[in-house]
């Protein structure tokens, strides 16, 4: 089914798809899923609910493996490596693509420890070093004026908005070349959405960002390229309908599908 | 039976020939070292009495003695085949028991009185009659002698040197009823007897008379002989036993020692308190 | 599917340009994936397979138990014979070994125990679940967490002494006997069976209620006709895990009933149960008639067992639809979102003429039918009315049973009410005898002096310092392995047979009656492994007992964790041990603690393990091999010998508070950290 009629100009090395195919158990989610994303660019997957699109998100650092029953075939590489090649390393693919989730997720810790645990996963110890990380990423996130002076704080005291930077930081630590967020948003009151959309333009220059929304606005502000996935009947494994630079999908978009989404005729 | 000491009284045997071999290379001399134990295997009846007097014997002569109430049977076998160096027992050496070269200590008399409630005016039975209350045969105090009113026996558990005794001395080869019911208590039985108007049981004379106790009970003559202390010494009171030590041999070193301290006027007390007749009270009336 | 583009992209100009080469050491570092390490594999699989180890622990007990207790029951195939085994006539001194009584005395127990308690439980966990204010529901909760910690022997000690001169007195006999029991058993299995049916309760949604509710039900009649049928599964599990409670009391029972292997003549004449005759005899039995009452742990283990069968059997059902619902839920989420949608979507295309009629003919079946026959009616009504003035005239039918609606509700939210308060009462009864009877007698004296004499008068601080030792012990010993099991059990293992089976054998080792654990403890670690009567044969044997206890509650503590936490570390890069380690146990931690701290409550109260495992020496534990008297042993050798109350009743009072102080720190960590992670 996947027929896209434009693909965007890749600017470097990014995130190669072919022909993916994604089960859960013997549900066929994902079908002939093929695209390249563009590095340190912003990419956001629309479409209506069980689409697909946060399942392929989850394809790309394998958090699928965690689900029991779950497989895919096809290509999928990062910088050119296949990420499902045999012996791949989950675990370090997982530093290397960091994962933002819908709902704010800090561990029941305080922020400098949230910020810190990573950099401690690979074997930082020193304190002035995690002092040195915790305080960039938080800096990085927009968090640090926020909460400098309670760093000793629980994570979970924050408010929705700053738990869903907290986590942002938390990855950033980490240097992750790519950042999928799946629905970073929906979880969280409007300030704060405001100023995590400001923070994806900012460190687009940086890394790869992959965004999961439901918000076509947003997506128009935030992405510059973006991916239309629709499950057009139900029982059917979903796909990927179009695909091509922002702009072009929003001012005339090739499929009717695409349109149909995008002026709200569903979902 | 395995004992379920076994393995740590292998060890102490080791240990206690290795001394005892020590020992007798000294010639003979009977003080024993710090380190030295004594194991005493046996009889519950006598277990307060052993544990007791194991106390304060150690306090007084620093040897440790290793106190476990196994049963009289149990205790006698594992003197016989070395396992603990006196057996407690509440009975007598059984005809094939005796053909071991078990020496016997007696250490106290034990006389068991027949208690009702105070409300019942009965105040003496023969021991038919005893017989036939715990056989099941009488079943009403009318029957001997007394009120109409339904007889609750009391009886002991199987693990009770008391009840082997009561079997031994008054049932003779006649089965217990056994719809009776069963405690597991000296103090239980004269508590629910004190509390039953028609209930009958049997306890160690000591227990008869109990500054612990709030209510009383009252005990029976039996066959016309009345339970006092005086009478079990005299062997006039038809239900009584002595309670034993045994040894492989005759007693030497600690194991000597120990049943001399148990037999002082140190543990005449004590024996009192479990309910039982000093023999060192005896012999002093005697003489 | 159009081919060109995607070839176009496939190989893009400039990113052959810095196609990864081997010259640059720090881009083939940085970019090439790095494949799974050989020390980080090894690592993480030793980890996983010491989990499962730990997970088998369980399997392992179970098995143990079974052949330990079959292999010391042998000569009850051999020499005694199963004719007469299962006779009637219980007399090892004639070498009769009949069980049929005894086993008849434990049904009769079991039986009645229930007759009276589930009502009042049931009763209780209604009450606490739909009626009681929420400060109400706090006080009466607290009542029944704190009854399920008090230690049987407890319960026995109350029933000797309070329960057994009333029911003498009103019954002309001695007291002992099955009524006594009833009520003891029935106080006892109170707590187990509402904590099981409050469960099944809360499982229910409330928008059922809600529904019913709305349409005009009595709070009785929602309980009544949706809430209770719809927890029947809960409930009938609850009941048959509180019949494997009061089958296998041992103590308690053993305290009140008599001890007369016979058929009674009336519930207030004397009989005696499997498990309190073993508790009996255990002591100086030898031979075949050891042998026997292995064989009765024997049919005691099978019975605990086929229990446990019976439940997994009855919530099969409920438990595949729940996890059903749970893979759908996490596995096809979207799927279902979007089918749902689909189906909307399709339906407002075709709506309108075809809806109604529809969800006319559904309602058709569902609408009880108190419509009265067509003939009945007025012919010129059936013509001209409206069907919303149909049902009105219908509804009027029933307006005669209005008053006995209220009156119902009232009778019955005031009978669950009572229930509750009763529960309620009880433990301020048994709390307040203990404490009457205990307070003269404590002193420091008592605390920290030594027994002295035949009567243990003077203190009981060896008791004490045992009972800490061996609940130390069996703690160090339990909770490695049952944390590291639950780690298996929910990080780990993949939902299977294996996994089935391991949870069928943590089941049914926590269903093992404690006595049954005695002798195999008895069997295996005082007689087989020789570590004598002592506090390590005594804190093994407590081990395995605390074992699923600890391992159930670690296990739900785990899963309590938001996965949405889990992601979050993974999405970092941590391995899967470095997540569990270090952000899901440390999550975990403050539930977990207070299901241990429950479980050490529940250690230092038990007595029939211990009972002929530890030995019963007055002794001050040295080493693991000293034998001890823990405090339950002699608060039971107490009672029994009933000279020395007063020290039984100090003991009492100090055995409660202890475990009062356990369960209260138990309430106040799981509390405490609620209000840390809900407070913002």
């Amino acid at each position: 089914m996947t027929e896209y009629r434009h693909a965007p100009h890749v600017e470097g090395r990014g995130i190669h798809v072919q022909d993916f195919e994604f089960w859960y158990g013997s549900f066929h989610a994902l079908t002939g899923v093929s695209l390249d994303i563009a590095q340190n660019k912003v990419t956001s997957f629309i479409g209506p609910s069980g689409c697909g699109k946060s399942t392929f998100l989850r394809c790309m650092n394998r958090m699928n493996d965690l689900i029991e029953g779950t497989r895919c075939e096809g290509t999928m590489e990062l910088d050119g490596s296949d990420i499902y090649a045999e012996g791949v390393d989950p675990v370090d693919l997982r530093r290397r693509v960091g994962m933002i989730f819908q709902q704010p997720n800090p561990f029941p810790k305080t922020i400098y420890e949230n910020v810190a645990f990573g950099p401690r996963l690979q074997g930082v110890s020193s304190k002035s070093d995690l002092d040195g990380i915790v305080e960039e990423s938080l800096k990085r996130a927009n968090l640090w004026k926020e909460v400098s002076n309670q760093l000793d704080k629980n994570g979970l005291a924050l408010s929705g908005g700053q738990q869903q930077r907290l986590c942002i930081a938390r990855v950033l630590a980490v240097q992750p070349d790519v950042l999928l967020m799946d629905e970073p948003c929906s979880a969280i009151d409007p300030t704060s959405v405001q100023k995590v959309e400001d923070l994806m333009v900012e460190l687009a220059p940086e890394m790869t960002i992959i965004i999961v929304t439901h918000n076509m606005q947003q997506a128009a502000r935030v992405s510059d390229y973006m991916a239309f996935f629709l499950q057009e009947h139900a029982g059917e494994p979903a796909g990927l309908v179009e695909y091509g630079a922002t702009q072009e999908i929003f001012n005339s978009p090739k499929d009717g599908r695409t349109e149909d989404y995008i002026t709200g005729r569903f979902g | 039976m395995r004992s379920p000491r076994s393995h740590g009284l292998h060890a102490v045997c080791l240990l206690l020939t290795a001394s005892l071999v020590g020992v007798l290379s000294l010639c003979g001399c009977t003080s024993s070292s710090s380190s030295t134990e004594i194991t005493v295997a046996g009889s519950t009846t006598v277990l307060p009495i052993a544990e007791i007097a194991a106390e304060k014997f150690e306090a007084q002569s620093g040897v440790h003695v290793l106190v476990s109430g196994l049963g009289s049977s149990a205790g006698i076998e594992a003197a016989m085949n070395g396992t603990a160096d006196i057996a407690s027992s509440s009975r007598d050496l059984t005809a094939s028991e005796r053909d071991s070269d078990l020496v016997s200590t007696v250490i106290a008399h034990d006389g068991i009185a027949i208690i009702v409630n105070e409300s019942n005016p009965v105040d003496d039975l023969s021991m038919d009659q005893l017989r036939g209350i715990y056989s099941g045969a009488i079943t009403n105090w009318s029957e001997v002698g007394g009120p109409d009113l339904a007889i609750q026996v009391v009886n002991r558990d199987e693990a009770s040197g008391t009840r082997e005794a009561f079997r031994t001395i008054v049932m003779g080869d006649t089965s217990f009823d056994r719809s009776a019911a069963v405690l597991p208590g000296t103090g239980q039985v004269r508590d629910v007897v004190s509390r039953t108007p028609g209930a009958i049981g049997y306890i160690s004379i000591g227990f008869v008379e109990s500054s612990n106790a709030t209510t009383s009970v009252k005990s029976l003559s039996v066959g016309g002989v009345e339970a006092t202390e005086a009478n079990v010494e005299n062997g006039t009171y038809p239900i009584s036993r002595e309670l034993y030590f045994f040894t492989n041999g005759e007693p030497t070193g600690a194991a000597y020692d120990y049943i001399q301290f148990v037999l002082s006027d140190e543990m005449a007390q004590t024996i009192r308190d479990a309910g039982y007749i000093p023999v060192s009270a005896s012999a002093g009336d005697a003489s | 599917m159009s081919d060109q583009p995607v070839h176009d992209l496939k190989k893009p100009p400039h990113l052959e340009d810095i196609e990864p080469n081997k010259g640059a050491a720090l881009d083939t570092t940085t970019h090439e994936l790095k494949l799974v390490s050989h020390s980080t594999y090894v690592k993480e699989k030793t980890l996983q397979y010491l989990f499962l180890a730990c997970a088998f622990v369980a399997v392992l007990a179970v098995c143990l138990i079974f052949v330990f207790t079959i292999w010391k029951a042998f000569p009850v195939f051999t020499d005694i014979g199963l004719e007469n085994f299962f006779g009637s006539v219980w007399s090892p001194s004639d070498g009769q070994y009949g069980i049929a009584c005894l086993a008849a005395g434990s049904g009769l127990v079991t039986v009645g125990a229930l007759a009276i308690g589930v009502p009042l439980a049931i009763g209780c966990a209604v009450f606490l679940t739909e009626i009681a204010s929420k400060r109400l529901s706090g006080i009466v909760s607290t009542a029944v967490d704190l009854l399920a910690g008090i230690p049987s022997v407890i319960y026995g000690f109350f029933g000797l002494v309070v329960l057994r001169p009333l029911i003498a007195s009103a019954s002309g006999g001695l007291g002992f006997g099955a009524l006594t029991a009833w009520l003891v058993l029935a106080i006892m299995i109170v707590p187990t069976i509402t904590t099981l049916t409050m469960d099944a309760l809360r499982s229910i949604p409330m928008g059922i209620r809600e529904a019913a509710y709305s349409m005009g039900a009595t709070k009785w009649q929602a309980i009544y006709k949706i809430v209770l049928p719809a927890a029947k599964t809960g409930i009938v599990n609850a009941v048959v895990l509180g019949m494997g409670r009061a089958i296998g009391e041992t103590m308690a029972v053993l305290m009140v009933v008599g001890n007369a292997p016979v058929l009674p003549d009336s519930i207030t004449s004397p009989l005696s149960t499997l498990t309190s005759q073993i508790a009996l005899d255990m002591g100086y039995s030898s031979g075949l008639h050891r042998s026997a009452l292995f064989g009765m742990g024997v049919v005691l283990f099978i019975i605990s067992a086929s229990l446990v069968g019976i439940v997994r059997f009855v919530s099969r059902d409920r438990e595949a639809a729940k996890a059903r619902k749970k893979a759908k839920q996490e596995e096809k989420a979207e799927k279902a979102e979007k089918a749902e949608k689909a189906e909307k979507a399709e339906k407002a295309g075709e709506t309108s003429s075809v809806a109604p009629s529809a969800a006319r003919m559904e309602a058709v079946p569902t609408t009880p039918d108190p419509v009265p026959p067509v003939e009945a009616l007025p012919p010129e009504a059936e013509g001209g009315e409206t069907s919303a003035a149909r049902i009105k005239r219908l509804l009027s039918h029933g307006g005669s049973a209005k008053v006995s609606k209220d009156t119902s509700n009232k009778v019955a939210v005031t009978v669950f009410t009572v229930m509750a308060l009763a529960t309620t009462a009880i433990l301020v009864l048994i709390i307040g005898f203990v404490t009457v009877n205990g307070l003269p007698n404590l002193s420091l004296d008592f605390i920290f002096g030594w027994p002295q004499g035949v009567n243990a008068e003077g203190g009981i601080w060896p008791t004490i310092v045992s009972t800490l030792y061996v609940t130390a012990l069996a703690m160090l010993i339990c909770t490695p392995i049952a944390v590291l099991a639950a780690v298996y059990l929910a990080e780990y293992a993949k939902q299977g047979r294996l996994v089935t089976f391991i949870r069928y054998a943590a089941d049914t080792l926590s269903s093992v009656p404690s006595i049954v654990m005695g002798l195999f403890g008895y069997a295996l670690f005082v007689e087989y492994m020789g570590f004598g009567l002592s506090m390590l044969s005594a804190a093994l044997a407590l081990a395995i007992m605390m074992l699923p206890i600890v391992m159930r509650t670690t296990e739900e503590a785990i899963r309590a964790v938001p996965r949405y936490i889990r992601w979050g570390a993974y999405g970092l890069g941590a391995t899967k041990w470095q997540v569990v380690s270090k952000i899901v146990l440390p999550s975990a931690f403050p539930r977990i603690a207070t299901g241990i701290v429950l479980a050490i409550g529940r250690a230092v109260g038990e007595t029939a393990v211990v009972l002929y495992t530890m030995g019963q020496a007055v002794n001050l534990p040295v080493s693991p091999f000293d034998s001890g008297r823990p405090m339950t042993i002699h608060l039971y050798l107490l009672a029994n010998d009933g000279i020395n109350m007063n020290a039984a009743y100090g003991t009492a009072l100090l055995l409660v508070i202890m475990i009062l102080a356990f369960n209260l720190f138990a309430r106040y960590i799981s509390r405490r950290s609620a209000s840390k992670s809900g407070g913002k």
